[in-house]
């Protein structure tokens, strides 16, 4: 079969499933849009945030004691850079600054640190409200000083709904590529087991691959869509936050797809799927700071490569931050895609070897 | 006292408390020692003590200029005397004789102290010697059982008290009957000794004249020192060990803080670093000062070690201040009769720019020339 022949078949597949694809990747992505409003917060303790020096004169006792203090609920981090510690910010690597002035133990001085916070950051909000009253509670007293706490607000307000509905494409991306896809060519195994030649197999898998890459823009543009319907002020279809949001998809679906041959389409496969799914999603803290609930829950959540399709999406979309910012966590995301697809053709090959 | 002090007692010191309460351990013993190989495992705490602090110049320098009454490295001489006299009181063996004492207990339930229950002890002694010294001379009767082929020695029927079990050649275990046994268990290879953190923790400690390490019951520790310093983050230590030393010119402590994790570690450091920077930068006389700067906060992944060592000098200092402290407070001053010694020295020679590691060569050798026979 050729691959422009492929190509038909699939556009008469769509046409026979149009009413599935739409229930699955229009109603779904606007249900869980909406739905997005109502959610809780946490209070943290584990997350990372940065200490620098207000200036050259702040000493390393002035440095340590805040860090000392700032260890109560987050995993402080020496920047030396102010520029560095908001980059950092922004890349979500941090989420609060703390400046230190100096003067903390000169008697009666009058001296402010100041806690600086993204606003995109939403979840963060009401914790680093806490934080500050908290904060602003332990220094009265500990300090020679007269030391207060001023929290700066940087970047754009945003609203908890504009900030979850660019988690919710990321969310949906990883749930059609770990249950949607597969459970499509699932149904097609019949012809991957009359397929004996490889060369086929990956033909019809490109063939899956260029219908499928392009229809999870559909989801996104449902998504922006209806933000921009509701006012929201963020920008899914930036090209930052579409990349991501492709690289995600083809990434997780080729480990779900590889999956599928390695157990040989049997249910196990598509449990190991939903489960790696969940696991995904409850531990690449996609909403939440990493170290939101526990330092372990963060350590994960830096080893997970979708934690960072999430922030680059996230400062993409909502922050409106350049893709350049993000050249790294491209790189990583690439090299997990490329591993990704490396599975699949070591599975598809398993999978054949053993027809 | 002041803000500093009270703090510099709490932040520092709260950490070593554990530390304390294991020694205060100590002198609910009957008194003898145990050579940790032959401490049973399960146990929540480990003293060891090398009997030649008794002949230790920079120790006994220490005691002299009144030590006690320095936190941290007051615990030290102030409870080893208490230890050894103890055991010289109640047995009238000569502490002097033994090489070596070990002793060991477990924790009561919700207990802040172990309960003592036994005490290896190597030394240069008679089985009867030693059968005599806790039958007290006569005053009790002590009858003679087998135990794995060891001798053990038990109170006779209607009585109560301490056990004696013979380990080996010159080797004893003194104490209740479950230490006794547990011991006996563990030098004839039928049980294995003390292991795991506690062990670990216990050997990656200092090689020194005093050596301690106890498990922490973590909801032991209080909220907080201080308004600043959140101690809820100590919880997370699992073991204490600690080891006080002396070189050639003065004298050390270094104590362990090992946790769960690197995480939690890293926490712990902070804090730690976090409170002894405040206590520096709030402390108003130099003297304190100086000696809290001489305290170094590392981490070995999962173990915070902190590390003081000061010259006699230094520590006498110290000693000085907060001996002034409780004269000014008591209003009964200990006569400060250290006339002829030099002004206060503010900084020991070694009190700042050595790391743990980088002496820690020169450390160990100096131990051994100055401490051991």
């Amino acid at each position: 079969m050729t691959l422009r022949s492929l190509l038909a078949r699939e556009a008469r597949w769509v046409r026979h499933n149009a009413a599935v694809l739409v229930l699955v990747l229009l109603i779904l992505p606007s249900l869980f849009a909406v739905s997005t409003v109502a959610f809780q917060q946490v209070i943290p303790r584990d997350t990372p945030i940065a200490v620098v020096p207000g200036d050259d004169a702040v000493t390393q006792d002035e440095l340590d004691a805040v860090r000392g203090v700032a260890a109560f609920f987050s995993r402080p981090q020496s920047y030396d850079s102010h520029d560095r510690a908001e980059r950092a910010l922004t890349r979500e690597e941090v989420y609060a600054i703390f400046v230190v002035p100096h003067g903390l133990f000169d008697e009666g001085a009058d001296v402010t640190i100041e806690m600086i916070v993204e606003a995109e950051m939403v979840p963060y909000e009401q914790p680093s409200l806490a934080i500050a009253s908290i904060l602003s509670g332990q220094l009265r007293g500990t300090f020679p000083a007269d030391v207060s706490v001023a929290r700066t607000v940087i970047g754009d307000d945003r609203t908890l709904s504009e900030f979850l509905v660019s988690v919710g494409t990321i969310l949906l991306t990883m749930v059609y590529a770990f249950v949607y896809l597969p459970r499509v060519v699932a149904d097609e195994e019949r012809v991957f087991q009359r397929i004996r030649v490889e060369s086929s197999i990956w033909r019809l898998l490109t063939a899956k691959y260029a219908l499928f890459t392009p229809l999870m823009l559909v989801p996104v543009v449902a998504f922006h869509a209806i933000a921009t319907h509701l006012n929201f002020r963020l920008d899914l279809l930036a090209p930052g936050a579409v990349a991501a949001t492709l690289l995600t998809f083809v990434s997780l679906s080729a480990i779900a797809l590889g999956i599928m041959f390695l157990t040989r389409f049997a249910t196990v496969g598509r449990l190991l799927n939903a489960t790696l799914l969940f696991g995904t999603l409850a531990f690449s803290n996609l909403v939440y700071p990493a170290g939101f609930f526990s330092p372990l829950r963060r350590n994960v959540a830096r080893l997970s490569p979708i934690h960072y399709a999430m922030i680059v999406q996230r400062g993409t979309a909502l922050k409106a931050n350049s893709a350049a910012l993000y050249a790294d966590r491209f790189a990583l995301l690439a090299g997990f895609t490329l591993a990704g697809l490396a599975f699949l053709t070591g599975s598809v090959a398993f999978y054949q070897r053993r027809a | 006292m002041e803000r500093s002090g009270a703090i510099a007692l709490g932040a520092v010191v709260a950490v070593a408390v554990v530390a304390a309460g294991v020694f205060a351990v100590t002198t609910l013993l009957d008194g003898g020692p145990a050579a940790v190989d032959q401490v049973p495992a399960g146990v929540d705490a480990v003293v060891r003590v090398d009997t030649a602090i008794t002949e230790d110049r920079i120790s006994r320098e220490l005691v002299r200029a009144g030590v006690e009454s320095a936190p941290l490295l007051g615990v030290v001489p102030t409870n080893v005397s208490t230890l050894l006299g103890q055991f010289e009181r109640r047995t009238g063996l000569d502490p002097a004789a033994a090489d070596e004492v070990a002793a060991f207990g477990w924790r009561g339930n919700g207990s802040t102290t172990v309960d003592a229950a036994g005490v290896v002890v190597h030394g240069d002694w008679s089985s009867a010697t030693v059968r005599d010294a806790v039958a007290d001379n006569g005053s009790r009767n002590l009858t003679a059982t087998t135990y794995r082929e060891q001798t053990v020695y038990r109170p006779a029927d209607g009585e109560s008290g301490t056990w004696l079990g013979v380990l080996g050649d010159g080797q004893f275990v003194l104490g209740n009957e479950r230490a006794v046994k547990r011991s006996v268990d563990v030098a004839t290879g039928d049980a294995a000794g003390f292991g795991g953190r506690l062990r670990s923790t216990y050997d990656a400690s200092e090689d020194g004249l005093v050596t301690v390490a106890a498990r922490v019951p973590a909801e032991q520790v209080p909220d907080a020192a201080g308004r600043a310093v959140d101690l809820t983050r100590y919880r997370q230590v699992a073991v204490v060990a600690g080891s006080y030393y002396t070189t050639d010119t003065g004298g050390g402590v270094e104590v362990r803080l090992r946790t769960n994790s690197t995480e939690a570690a890293r926490d712990v450091e902070d804090v730690t670093t976090g409170g002894l920077a405040i206590l520096r930068g709030t402390a108003s006389n130099e003297t304190v000062e100086a000696n809290l700067r001489a305290v170094e906060v590392t981490r070995e992944e999962a173990t915070v070690v902190l590390t003081y060592e000061r010259s006699v000098s230094g520590i006498e200092a110290l000693v000085r201040y907060y001996r002034g402290l409780g004269a000014e407070t008591a209003a009964e001053s200990a006569s400060l009769d250290r006339a002829g010694s030099e002004p206060i020295a503010l900084a020991g020679p070694q009190a700042s720019g050595h790391g743990p590691t980088a002496d820690g060569g020169q450390r160990a050798s100096a131990t051994a020339g100055g401490g051991r026979r």
